[in-house]
């Protein structure tokens, strides 16, 4: 198994006719994405790496059904796309727009929040399923690269910085189950604690890595979560900030230490953290 | 994030039905005393610049009369305040409180949706008061469906000690806030103090109101208002961050990240994530950052080129890395060829200045005979993780 995406799931690409989107969708379908339908206004008719392309979400949602959406329209552009995509109840968004406008991504959080959709980013470099599915940017033309199938989930603020941890994992043979990237800045949808839930559910999943940053982030309520017994695999994780904001990444830090999480400095002892844990890909603590 | 100059922020605030105090904007002493004699002879006059810390920068200051209006306005005038000239002071009638509290709406703290901040305190810094003692800040989450109810204003009154009469009066300018805040985009709006006078009323003498900038494209009249390219986080851009963003206008494509600072080693990143993190990396060996340069993906190889060339010559550094974030493996040659033509046109001897280039994905090799072509060049692929590659060009630097 593996979280939120995998090889069925069926996805539909709004923005589709981007400059980063016309590139991405094929990565996308070449590694195995179920990308059912595109979306791009003024373009309905057009094919995009062979996938029909449709003048609206509706048009798209009547002839091919869809759970998941990619969002690639950019700035301003984004918040429209999202509320049609909150409008026909899409069950989940990855709104990849790095420049979307502060209270366009308020508004459509809240919407989301108020329908049961759960949004990633904006500003998500994507989620991917090594050996099964990835959606967005992450892992580019060749994620075999960086990523494969494996009993590691990992959960991160940054997509840069979730591909230089699964980097240095393959290399040691630890397999990823689901990559997830959460965005950059405030406001984000999905944090930290309903991502850990789904990987402690997950059957594939033996142990966790956490790139969380100081500011803004729900790290403190993952800290409640392991010390309340909620989750109960193993964590290592990873906080930047020290530079920017030293208080805040500091207390993260000793919270999440305290309630049993492992908490390293670098990206190049998350490996060594993970190993005592993982046994067969099975989890050491629990068996 | 763009930073109105406080009279326009008033102005705007009034116009939406705040009560502000009769104020003047004026570009001489002279008229500083004329405006103080208007206003009774009493008044607050304040440098204009964007930017906070003006009362402990003495740039704001109380007159008691014309001629000491015209004292202040000429020492204000013309002086460098926070690395802001002063072309222009305001001058407000002062108004004598008789309660001062804080409010201001913003990104919450933690999730970054739009909040209501207060405090019984007014005059307080917010930023001190989250550091010590954030219980008694008042925090209501914003919902746009529902706006800025008036029950919610009423319920923040009653935590900010107010009775009935200065409640009724504070539920209109928490709403008209809220307008505000909405209707401009802002990221920030902030009162400190709003003030209850004897009379029971309500008036704000003092405003910040920062603009997102992801949506200034959409506010003409705020865009004239604003001068983005005058600041940059928060203080005057210097000479090569604006240099910079001639770059950057003059190229198009995806907009540069780029901030300079006071040390001595440049970091040239594409990603925040790893922006930050190799920030933490030299902050944990003790380096400052000269500059710091995100061309962010999908950049326009020329404007890389340009913008690596400024970046290196700038004087004093001891030390360049440049690391492409790995996530995308797209073909890094053309890439690396871009970083290390702008070495060259910047005439960077990686002998005398260490230079670190750290990539990898597709075409690696021909990356590296590239980054080959001007010697002394260190050069990584993501075998060796970030934080030491890094570490590697720090002691290098140090050596230098």
């Amino acid at each position: 198994m593996s979280i939120l995406i995998d090889a069925q799931t069926r996805v539909l690409v709004q923005g589709a006719t981007t400059r980063e989107a016309r590139t991405y969708v094929a990565y996308m379908r070449a590694y195995g994405a179920n990308v059912v339908a595109a979306v791009a206004n003024g373009h309905g008719g057009e094919q995009i790496d062979g996938v029909k392309v449709y003048e609206s979400v509706r048009g798209a949602l009547r002839e091919q059904p869809a759970t998941f959406s990619v969002i690639f329209s950019l700035g301003g552009l984004a918040r429209d796309a999202a509320l049609e995509a909150i409008g026909h109840d899409i069950a989940a968004l990855a709104i990849l727009a790095t420049d979307m406008p502060y209270h366009d991504a308020a508004f459509v959080l809240e919407r989301a929040g108020a329908r049961g959709i759960r949004v990633f980013g904006p500003g998500t470099s994507g989620l991917i399923s090594p050996g099964k599915a990835k959606l967005g940017l992450i892992g580019g033309q060749q994620p075999g690269l960086i990523f494969r199938p494996g009993p590691v989930g990992i959960v991160s603020r940054s997509g840069g910085i979730a591909c230089e941890i699964a980097r240095t994992l393959t290399m040691r043979d630890l397999g990823q189950s689901t990559v997830v990237c959460l965005g950059d800045e405030a406001p984000i949808g999905t944090m930290f604690a309903p991502v850990l839930e789904a990987f402690e559910n997950d059957p594939q999943t033996a142990a966790i890595v956490l790139f969380g940053q100081g500011g803004t982030g729900d790290e403190e309520t993952v800290a409640r979560a392991v010390a309340t017994g909620l989750l109960r695999k193993p964590i290592v994780a990873l906080i930047s900030g020290d530079a920017i904001q030293p208080a805040s990444a500091s207390k993260k830090r000793a919270r999440l230490r305290e309630a049993g999480v492992s908490v390293v400095d670098a990206i190049g002892d998350v490996a060594a953290a993970l190993e005592g844990t993982i046994t067969e890909g099975r989890v050491a603590a629990h068996t | 994030m763009a930073r109105l100059l406080e009279h326009d922020a008033l102005r705007i605030l009034s116009e939406h039905g705040v009560t502000v105090p009769d104020f003047a904007v004026v570009g001489s002493a002279e008229e500083a005393a004329a405006a103080t004699t208007r206003f009774g002879g009493v008044s607050v006059i304040k440098a204009l610049v964007p930017s906070g810390g003006r009362g402990r920068a003495g740039a704001v200051r109380v007159a008691r009369s014309a001629n000491e209006a015209r004292t202040i306005a000429a020492d204000l005038l013309g002086r460098e305040v926070l690395g802001f000239q002063v072309d222009r002071v305001m001058v407000i009638r002062l108004i004598e409180a008789e309660w001062e509290v804080f409010v201001a709406f913003e990104a919450d703290e933690v999730d970054g949706m739009p909040s209501l901040v207060a405090s019984a305190l007014g005059g307080i810094d917010l930023s001190e008061v989250r550091e010590r003692d954030p219980s008694t800040l008042i925090r209501r989450k914003l919902e746009r469906a529902t706006g800025m109810p008036d029950y919610l204003a009423r319920e923040v009154a009653e935590d900010l000690g107010f009775g009935a009469t200065e409640s009724s009066a504070f539920v209109p300018v928490l709403r008209a806030m809220y307008d505000t805040f909405v209707s401009c985009e802002g990221t920030l709006l902030e009162i400190n103090p709003l003030m209850v006078t004897a009379d029971r009323s309500i008036v704000v003498p003092t405003a910040v109101l920062v603009i997102d900038e992801l949506s200034l494209n959409r506010h003409p009249k705020l865009h004239e208002l604003l001068d983005p390219e005058a600041t940059n986080a928060g203080r005057v851009r210097t000479v090569l961050e604006r240099a910079m963003l001639a770059i950057d206008r003059r190229h198009g494509g995806p907009p540069l990240w780029f901030v300079e600072h006071d040390g001595d080693v440049a970091l040239i990143v594409s990603g925040a994530g790893a922006r930050n993190y190799a920030l933490d990396v030299l902050h944990r060996a003790n380096k400052k950052p000269a500059a710091i340069l995100d061309v962010g993906r999908g950049q326009l190889l020329n404007k890389v080129r340009e913008a690596t060339a400024a970046v290196a010559a700038r004087p004093g550094l001891r030390g360049i890395a440049a690391c492409g974030e790995i996530d995308d493996f797209a073909p890094v040659d053309v890439q690396v060829g871009a970083f290390l033509q702008g070495l060259v046109d910047a005439g960077v001897d990686p002998s005398k200045t260490p230079v670190m280039m750290r990539f990898d994905g597709a075409r690696i090799a021909e990356a590296r005979a590239i980054a080959g072509g001007l010697p002394d060049v260190e050069f990584y692929d993501a075998e060796t993780p970030l934080e030491i590659a890094i570490g590697r060009l720090v002691a290098r630097a140090e050596a230098a």
